[in-house]
């Protein structure tokens, strides 16, 4: 057995008989750092997998996609000056005949290196083999596509590749670092039943596409030091004769941006919203350790009458508050660590790594140590350091009665009438400002945090409502395998319950003003559309002028061009014309670097006729099902898609992801809530025992002594209230401008449900505790109320 | 209620048969009354005397309905307290003790006015809070907060507002203990001038024996028990009392 010194004997005493209070303060502490060990535990786990993917199996830095160049190109692409390692294959889109499908099924059918060892986009094998060079019908395909369909080694489908039917034998099961996360082209979603990834041998594939010696796609990884903008205009010169349509580099790669810009937004959420939670649990750990010295005044006194040095007693206080920080810190941990790992598994469903670990680093674990440790010391030693202040005898007595007098309020005659009760809870939160703010303060921004995080939730909403419901009104997408002649719209219109058709048509380009050029995909929408219309984050549509290059504002300060200006427009795909274009506005978008412009214009520019390569439908959705049978009949059809569906998913992806750890943080904002309202409640009692004690001998019921108790943190709550909204207000906008990145907006569309949610959640943690604290009030000692000053 | 009580007419406004009050268990045990037998008449002026811890606190405490016996009965007007809840202990203590305490224990917050009318309005008396302090001489003082007030007039408030709802039993621990001399006499003479006019059983405590002298009866206690109950045939006025 340790002997413990009376002074820490006392400690752990009042600390034990304290506990509620102390479990309180550790569970404010616990969630602030829970939101950063959450949030950067997932976050470091997931961009940890993906490096060491990369790594491990060599994500290039650089791709490119064209029609068909000979091998000896490869050679000469070898040559291009920071070029490391060249790798080349062929790739194209195929049909999938899948068994109880009945829409099309899309695969993406790319060759196999020949050494997957060696080889950059290397493929990590999960399950089976790799097929067998002198099997036309092996192939890989991605896990993903494998599981939404249920296949494993020796399952077969038929693949209709460059008009050869054929059934292919899945061999073996792999992933790979440029599908991390799979997504159809033009989705937004992945939809793994009806878009998957195959990998056959270059000589099966190159048979069937009539290609051989040739390749249609390259990868490239670069020296060290040396920039994809360094690299790229050469490829392009190099390619353009095979109609190349622009190299780009990771940061265009679609698994990687859209790993990007789930990281942007993780990132961020760890960047902003765990300092807030830290901030706001550092002033109230501080607040309420420093009442709850303020309350030990008399023990301090005595302390320093028996000897006890001021650095001993302030020490001794730091103690408290170190425990108390340490209880904290590891329930953070704990919990923290809990929901990295849950986050990380929920991201395992989209990202598909070969291996997905939750790790914490110790710099994080430490950081969030020494934040919590000096939110909770510094409030102990500076309210220690108060109370020292003062000699031992004044320390010793009590405060000197408060003298109270008449407010504001009562003098004007206001309060005439509330009765004596209401007198004594006024003119208490009156005499006590510092200490009745500090309340305020603490409960309103506990709201706050709690509306800051709520408000996610109606910002997502609105970003999905202007898209699916506002700018994207089609029930279904069309997408053609080419260009076809506006004549394509009377097949559309043989469709049963076909109510409304706009073709579209884009282009990829390279827009350039001076110095300045971005690979840009330029949407052609008709004018006058309501299917498809884009719509500004003021909610409203904007419409296409007839001639003219719109472009997001975001697009427009990358080239550093202004409506009015000019921009040389060179096509990357079709004719490669290259022409120059006006911009004729520039719009505020949530979503990154769009440009439009009407379709007849841009099929000008592109010197084709009336042509669209898709098209979007307004349906009666009663006749879904036999339109889609029939649809699957049009010659060249490439996909078609419900938006319907579209929508589901995307919710899904999002609930799933981002907002799952909204819940946890509003989670987190609710339980500072309560703890804020409980130590507010317990120290009330704390402070006011006495008077209490002196009503309950007077003859006032348990009930009616615990309606002065609540009277006050009711009035104090209902105060916080409107400060606590507009507190909240102010985060959230703080909020959404810190997740303004560069490629995303966020809308901001704080509602008043969403304000009632929040204000219900606060007042319920206070109705909750103040329940907790009124039963206290039986064991209020009325026989030493009789022997003792207040 | 079943009357234990024999004496004819009146009964007694307390009656005390075998009371005992141990304070935990075992050999660490603490009788702070050892069996107290003990009939209080109405309207009496009573004075426990006794050093610390004879238990004469103890005794004003299970009186007042603060605490329960051990065990024994006790009687307030027929009605057994020994038994009665806790509800009925706060509505036996809200219609019908008034306390006065060492350290007056007012509410700081409120006027002396809004002291008293703390106890009024909570049962509706039939006496203003103006006339209770009217009783205690502080008339003038009505809209001074406690701290505005010194101590013999804040133990006058008090007392005050201890006699605000007429209560059958005005109990007083140590009322003077923190009071000079002259400002403890003040407070004495509210106490007797409230035990004549409205006729109060009135039972201090004190370690004061000259306070004894204005008492109808002086009950001395020692070591938990009651060593004598004396009557005092010459009561001396509040005014007299020296110490």
């Amino acid at each position: 057995m340790i002997a413990l010194s009376a002074l820490n004997m006392k400690l752990m005493r009042d600390m034990w008989r304290r506990r509620g209070q102390v479990l309180a303060i550790a569970l404010v502490i616990a969630s602030a750092v829970a939101t950063l060990v959450m949030a950067l535990g997932a976050l470091n786990s997931l961009s940890k997998a993906r490096q060491s993917f990369y790594d491990q199996y060599r994500f290039a830095d650089v791709f490119v996609t064209f029609n068909k160049a000979p091998d000896m190109i490869a050679e000469r692409l070898k040559e291009i000056r920071g070029i490391r390692q060249v790798d080349t294959r062929l790739s194209t889109y195929a049909a999938l005949e899948i068994e109880r499908m009945r829409e099309p099924v899309r695969g993406l059918v790319i060759s196999l290196p020949m050494d997957n060892a060696t080889a950059l986009n290397g493929l990590a094998l999960r399950q089976g083999r790799f097929p067998d060079p002198s099997r036309p019908d092996e192939v890989l395909v991605h896990e993903a596509f494998a599981q939404a369909h249920g296949y494993s080694n020796g399952s077969t489908f038929v693949a209709i590749i460059h008009g050869h039917q054929l059934r292919l034998t899945i061999v073996g099961i792999v992933l790979s670092p440029e599908f991390i996360y799979v997504i159809g082209p033009g989705e937004m979603v992945p939809d793994n039943s009806h878009y998957g990834v195959i990998w056959m041998n270059k000589s099966s594939l190159a048979a069937l596409l009539n290609a051989q010696s040739a390749f249609n796609t390259a990868s490239f990884s670069l020296n060290t030091g040396v920039s994809p903008l360094d690299v790229i205009p050469a490829v392009d010169a190099l390619l353009a004769a095979y109609g190349s349509t622009g190299a780009y580099a990771r940061s265009q790669q679609v698994s990687h941006s859209f790993l990007e810009s789930e990281f942007g937004q993780l990132s961020t959420m760890a960047g902003v919203i765990p300092q807030i939670f830290l901030f706001v649990a550092a002033f109230l750990v501080y607040s309420v350790i420093a009442r709850q010295i303020e309350t030990q005044r008399e023990e301090i006194g005595l302390l320093k009458a028996f000897g006890y040095t001021d650095r001993a007693i302030a020490w001794h206080f730091v103690k408290m508050a170190l425990v108390t920080s340490i209880v904290g810190l590891g329930l953070g941990w704990a919990s923290g660590a809990w929901l990295a790992s849950l986050i990380t598994e929920l991201y395992r469903q989209y990202f598909r790594f070969p291996s997905l670990v939750m790790t914490l680093s110790a710099d994080l674990l430490a950081a969030s140590a020494i934040v919590a440790m000096i939110a909770s010391t510094g409030g102990a030693l500076m309210a220690a350091f108060k109370v020292m202040q003062l000699s031992p005898a004044v320390a010793m007595a009590p405060p000197a009665p408060a003298a109270y007098r008449a407010g504001m309020l009562e003098r004007l005659g206001i309060l005439r009438g509330i009765g004596t009760v209401s007198f004594m809870i006024i003119r208490h939160i009156a005499r006590f400002p510092v200490r009745s703010t500090m309340t305020v303060t603490g409960i309103a921004l506990s709201l706050g945090l709690l509306i800051s995080t709520t408000q996610f939730f109606d910002s997502v909403n609105l970003m999905i409502d202007t898209f699916f419901f506002r700018a994207q009104r089609q029930d279904v997408s069309i997408k053609f395998t080419e260009l076809r002649s506006d004549t394509v719209r009377a097949d559309l219109a043989r469709l049963p319950g076909v109510i409304r058709i706009e073709l579209r048509r884009g282009i990829m380009t390279r827009l350039t003003n001076g110095a300045r050029s971005e690979r840009v995909y330029i949407q052609g929408i008709d004018k006058g559309a309501v299917l498809s219309q884009q719509v500004g984050v003021d909610g409203k549509a904007i419409s296409l002028p007839g001639e003219g290059l719109v472009l997001s504002r975001r697009l427009a300060g990358k080239l550093r061009v202004a409506a009015g200006g000019l921009l040389n427009l060179a096509q990357l795909d079709g004719r490669r014309r290259v022409s120059e274009v006006r911009v004729s506005s520039v719009i505020d978008e949530y979503v990154g670097l769009a440009a439009y412009m009407e379709r007849s214009s841009l099929n000008r520019i592109a010197g084709d006729g009336s042509v669209a390569d898709s098209a979007a439908l307004k349906i009666d959705t009663l006749r879904e099902k036999e339109l889609y049978d029939k649809a699957r009949q049009i010659p060249g059809l490439f996909t078609i898609s419900l938006q319907r569906r579209a929508y589901d998913m995307f919710r899904y992806l999002v609930d799933q992801n981002i907002m799952t750890m909204v819940w946890f943080y509003c989670g987190f904002a609710a339980v500072i809530s309560f703890g804020v309202a409980y130590n507010a409640s317990r120290i009330t009692l704390s402070e006011r025992s006495h008077e209490l004690a002196t009503l309950r001998v007077l003859g006032f019921h348990r009930s009616e002594v615990a309606r002065i108790l609540v009277g006050e943190l009711a009035l104090l709550t209902f105060i916080a209230l409107p400060v606590g909204i507009l507190m909240g207000y102010g985060l959230s906008l703080f909020m959404i401008d810190r997740f303004t990145t560069d490629l995303f907006q966020m809308p901001f569309g704080l509602t008043t449900q969403t304000i009632g949610m929040a204000v219900i959640v606060v007042v319920g943690a206070a109705a909750i505790s103040c329940a907790m604290v009124a039963r206290r009030v039986s064991d209020l000692d009325l026989v030493r109320v009789l022997k003792t000053r207040e | 209620m079943t009357s234990s009580v024999q004496s004819a007419g009146e009964p007694p406004a307390f009656s005390a048969k075998g009371l005992t009050k141990v304070y935990g268990t075992g050999a660490g045990a603490v009788h702070a009354l050892r069996g107290i037998d003990l009939e209080l008449p109405e309207g009496e002026f009573v004075v426990l005397l006794g050093p610390s811890g004879s238990g004469k606190s103890t005794l004003l405490n299970i009186l007042g309905g603060l605490d329960r016996a051990t065990a024994g009965t006790l009687l307030f007007r027929r009605r057994d307290l020994t038994t009665a809840s806790d509800r009925e202990l706060t509505s036996f203590r809200r219609r019908h003790v008034g306390f006065v305490f060492q350290f007056y224990n007012l509410i700081p917050s409120l006027t002396a006015r809004e002291n008293v009318a703390l106890v009024t309005e909570l049962i509706d008396s039939n006496m203003s809070p103006e006339e209770a302090l009217g009783l205690v001489g502080l008339q003038d003082r009505m809209s001074h907060y406690p701290a505005e007030l010194s101590g013999g007039e804040q133990q006058r408030v008090a007392v005050a507002r201890a006699v605000a709802k007429r209560p059958q039993v005005l109990l007083c621990d140590e009322p003077t203990g923190a009071l000079d001399s002259a400002t403890g006499v003040r407070v004495l003479e509210a106490l007797a001038e409230v035990n004549r006019t409205l006729g109060t059983t009135t039972i201090v405590i004190t370690h004061n024996a000259s306070i004894a002298t204005m008492a109808a009866r002086v009950v001395r206690f020692a070591d938990g028990r009651i060593a004598s109950v004396e009557i005092n045939r010459d009561q001396r006025p509040a005014s007299e009392v020296r110490w």
